[in-house]
């Protein structure tokens, strides 16, 4: 009993575990559905109930880490807002497509610091469905026809103090664009809500 | 020959020294032999000049070997003196080497005296020992002997022990044969005992059945004993069974009393059922009867009433019959039948008319009764649409009311459309959502107004009908001609609401469109990634694979750029040397270095562009700076100095009477200056010659003829 009454209360450090390990695998899977690298270079891994393709490249492991490591840090905090996953194209620099995820924080917590109930399980699940609909968008997406490199943007709190490898930049917004709401999880601490703008073909 | 003179004063010398040295050598004598004898081949040889040369050669020789023999004889010394001390030293460890000795050999001797000593002692315990040994010797052989003996006599009991062994065996086997048969007896004994055994054995298990048997007997035999007790209840039931058959013996002989009977009995039943069927006969002859007897009565009934109605009729018979007289006493009275005819035709039209004016009456009040039932109808159509127009009235009130109400909700909630539409004009991007929020709020409140009042009115409305009807029912003729007077003035009234209604309600409908497009193009926004930039702000990793590719794509571009340089390069080479050329390479490679390479001449041009603008730029500031200081040379001197023509300066003076006198410079090949003829020069020869020719001072002249000018312009002034 007292193991599943642990596994039910979410902390705010598992929460953001768990949404960290979710923006990494949400990442992941849009680099690979939207073909930013070379499918070759991506691996099997089975997660959530599904078979999610992780990056195999080196020089994309470190930074996806080192962006991930930072924004862990600020979920704790709770000072994140969104997280946006902006593809464009590598000569003129247009953008093509915004992956963006929304979060929303319960900053109760900092005060009070309770748990919040609710199962792993089904936060997983809702995980899951978000992956799948991620996973389902490059049907309705545009082909991505030029070379392009993606970009991960944070929006934070204004006074918040960040490091120097990190610069302030534009939203990059899209020119003429289309917008998809995605569907949304939450740990009760945490809720992240996935949408997807991206430009309109003519 | 200096050589020859030499010679000859060199054996001079040496004979000299000979003879000087002779004595001093005799010192040397004592040194050796070989010295002595040498001294005499000298002595020897001191005639000839080579014996001379011999000798002084040789005289070389021994100064140098005495020399070297001093050297030796020194160092010798000086070996021999070293020899000593380490002689002395030697010695004095010898003596002491020596002193160590003896005392060692003191110590050796005291050694050898105890050794001797101890041998001594040796030798007197070795004698001893030996006498000991000897001594020892003698006992063992005493004891050798006593052993012999002893072994002897040893033997000798052996050999009785061996006989009286075989004795014992002897008698052993006797024994042993005995205990055998004894054995056997016993053995016999023993089958027999066990057989005794077994028989016993077997008897025990014969008695064993014999108990078991015994102990089934036993409960047989308690099987029997309850068996007995059975027997004896059974007995016991069995005799009041008697008893009981004793009175049915009593019963059944009664009965066979009674059973002598039945045949009568029998008998009796066959009349009876005899009787029975004829009974039932005249049961069923008895209904046909009945049925008669009912017939009969109805009949009876029927003769009755004929019976009844024939005195009815023979009342009336005589009543008609008295009346018949009556008649025939009218007739009697004097009037015929066919009068009586006529009257009764008179009476009979008579008659007809008064139906025909029946009907008509008939008719009318039928038209009357209709005409009343449908006035009533009327009445009744009017009343309810009396009744109808009161209750609109009264909507009509109840919807002013609600009306003017609403009205005042619906400005309000304009002016609240209003402020927020103002502020969406105003501020379109920031803080949207909490407008529309805040507007949400505000509808909310108003809807729930809106609600309060529903519920006022609904329970106005129910007051008022309850009270109309009361009133209604108190004093209905009252009620009714009030209504028409209130009504028109509350038909304008609601009419003009119910505009403004609409109207209001338009507006409303309007506001709702622009607040829900509003609220999808912020949501919009917000999808397309929009933030409040007074709150947020977007940063991101410097390094990420964006900048990465973009500098990747730089410096292949760059890389491109080069390669395609060289690329053309050598297709220009290959098209000069007309596809022959060797080393085509290493010529590119040459030629990208020279200056030639389109891309140096670009920047070479670029260069070329910036210093021709540089050099305007100077080329302006000088020709200004040069105008300044021609311009303060004409004002301190009074000259303008101008060019000419290449190497001749036109000198023209600030008071000078017209344009045209000025002077001429030319400039010499040595930087000398002359003046040249001009028109002006012709009236000043004088001071031509004065100041040129004499003093050749050109500023002297020029200052002169200057003055000359002032004094002839202020003249004129």
């Amino acid at each position: 009993m007292a193991a599943t009454a642990t596994q039910n209360a979410i902390t705010l450090k598992g929460s953001t575990e768990i949404v960290s390990e979710f923006f990494s695998f949400g990442i992941n899977s849009i680099l690979y559905q939207r073909g930013i690298y070379p499918p070759e270079t991506f691996t099997r891994q089975q997660k959530y109930g599904l078979t999610l393709l992780v990056t195999t490249d080196d020089a994309l492991k470190n930074y996806l880490n080192e962006v991930i490591s930072q924004v862990k840090e600020w979920l704790q905090q709770m000072t994140v807002k969104k997280l946006v996953v902006v593809i464009k194209d590598i000569d003129t620099k247009e953008v093509f497509e915004r992956w963006q995820f929304d979060v929303e924080c319960d900053k109760s917590v900092l005060s009070d610091g309770k748990p919040r109930e609710k199962s792993e399980k089904e936060i997983n699940k809702e995980i899951c469905s978000v992956l799948r609909q991620i996973t389902a968008s490059v049907t309705f997406l545009p082909l991505l026809e030029s070379a392009c490199a993606f970009d991960l943007l944070v929006y934070t709190d204004k006074d918040l103090e960040v490091p120097d490898s990190w610069g302030e930049d534009g939203p990059q917004f899209i020119a003429n664009s289309e917008e998809v709401r995605l569907r949304s999880f939450t740990t009760l601490l945490h809720k992240v809500d996935a949408m997807v703008a991206y430009k309109k073909t003519d | 020959m200096n050589d020859n003179t030499a010679v000859i004063r060199m054996k001079r010398d040496f004979d000299k020294f000979i003879s000087g040295q002779s004595g001093r050598l005799d010192l040397s004598q004592s040194v050796g032999s070989d010295d002595s004898s040498f001294m005499n081949i000298t002595s020897g040889t001191a005639l000839s000049v080579k014996s001379m040369l011999e000798k002084e050669k040789d005289s070389m020789l021994k100064d140098a070997e005495l020399s070297a023999a001093r050297g030796t004889i020194a160092k010798l010394e000086a070996e021999i003196s070293t020899l000593k001390t380490s002689n002395k030293r030697a010695r004095i460890e010898f003596e002491k080497d020596l002193g160590c000795f003896k005392d060692g050999k003191d110590r050796e001797s005291d050694k050898i005296k105890e050794l001797k000593s101890q041998i001594q002692f040796l030798s007197s315990r070795e004698k001893y020992a030996r006498e000991e040994l000897e001594e020892y010797k003698k006992i063992k052989d005493n004891s050798r002997s006593d052993y012999e003996t002893k072994i002897m006599e040893l033997k000798k009991g052996n050999m009785k022990l061996q006989d009286e062994v075989q004795k014992t065996r002897q008698t052993l086997s006797e024994k042993t044969t005995e205990f055998r048969s004894e054995l056997l007896k016993s053995q016999s004994s023993l089958q027999r005992n066990i057989n005794d055994l077994e028989e016993s054995q077997t008897q025990l298990k014969l008695q064993q059945r014999r108990v078991s048997e015994l102990t089934t007997e036993i409960s047989e035999l308690e099987e029997h004993r309850t068996r007995a007790n059975l027997l004896e209840q059974q007995l016991k039931e069995l005799d009041t069974k008697c008893t009981r058959m004793e009175e049915d013996t009593i019963v059944t002989k009664a009965m066979k009393t009674q059973l002598t009977l039945f045949p009568d009995i029998e008998k009796e039943v066959k009349k009876l059922r005899e009787q029975n069927a004829q009974l039932r006969e005249i049961q069923e002859n008895n209904m046909l009867l009945k049925e008669k007897a009912e017939s009969l009565e109805r009949k009876l009934e029927r003769a009755e009433k004929i019976y009844t109605d024939a005195a009815h009729l023979d009342t009336e018979n005589l009543a008609l019959k008295s009346k018949l007289q009556k008649w025939e006493q009218v007739e009697k009275d004097g009037k015929s039948p066919s009068q009586l005819a006529k009257r009764l035709t008179c009476l009979q039209e008579s008659e007809a008319v008064m139906l025909e004016r029946q009907g008509q009456l008939q008719s009318r009040i039928h038209s009357l009764e209709e005409h009343l039932n449908s006035s009533q109808q009327k009445l009744e159509k009017s009343i309810t649409e009396l009744q109808k127009e009161k209750s609109k009235v009264e909507q009509n009130a109840d919807l002013i009311k609600r009306l003017q109400r609403k009205l005042l909700f619906v400005t309000k909630e304009r002016d609240g459309f209003k402020n927020i539409l103002d502020s969406y004009e105003s501020e379109m991007t920031v803080n949207v959502a909490k407008h529309a929020t805040s507007r949400i709020q505000h509808l909310e409140d108003t809807i729930d107004n809106y609600r309060k009042q529903v519920d006022q009115l609904e329970g106005d409305l129910q007051k008022a009908y309850s009270q109309n009807g009361a009133q209604r029912m108190d004093n209905p003729q009252i009620y009714v001609p009030v209504v028409p007077a209130q009504s028109e003035v509350d038909k304008k009234t609601i009419l003009k609401l119910r505009e403004r209604i609409s109207v209001l309600e338009k507006e409303i409908e309007k506001s709702e469109e622009q607040r829900y497009i509003l609220e999808t193009r912020i949501e919009q926004r917000h999808l397309q990634g929009d933030y409040d930039p007074t709150k947020t702000k977007v940063i991101h990793f410097e390094m990420n694979p964006v900048a990465m590719a973009a500098k990747q794509r730089a410096a292949e571009l760059q890389r491109l750029r080069e390669e395609n340089e060289t690329l053309k390069e050598r297709i220009r080479v290959l098209e000069e040397s007309g596809g022959q050329a060797m080393d085509v390479t290493e010529q590119v490679q040459k030629r990208l270095q020279e200056p030639s390479s389109s891309k140096e001449v670009d920047e070479m041009k670029a260069q070329l562009t910036k210093e021709e603008l540089k050099n305007k730029r100077l080329m302006e500031a000088f020709s200004k700076k040069s105008q300044e200081f021609r311009e303060v040379c004409y004002q301190l001197t009074g000259y303008k100095i101008d060019f000419h023509y290449t190497n001749q300066y036109k000198v023209t003076s600030m008071y000078a009477e017209s344009r045209d006198d000025f002077f001429v410079f030319q400039q010499g090949e040595k930087n000398d200056m002359q003046l040249l003829s001009t028109d002006f020069t012709e009236n000043l020869e004088e001071t031509i010659d004065l100041y040129l020719s004499k003093h050749k001072s050109i500023p002297a002249f020029l200052s002169s003829v200057t003055l000359d000018l002032f004094k002839t312009q202020t003249f004129k002034v």
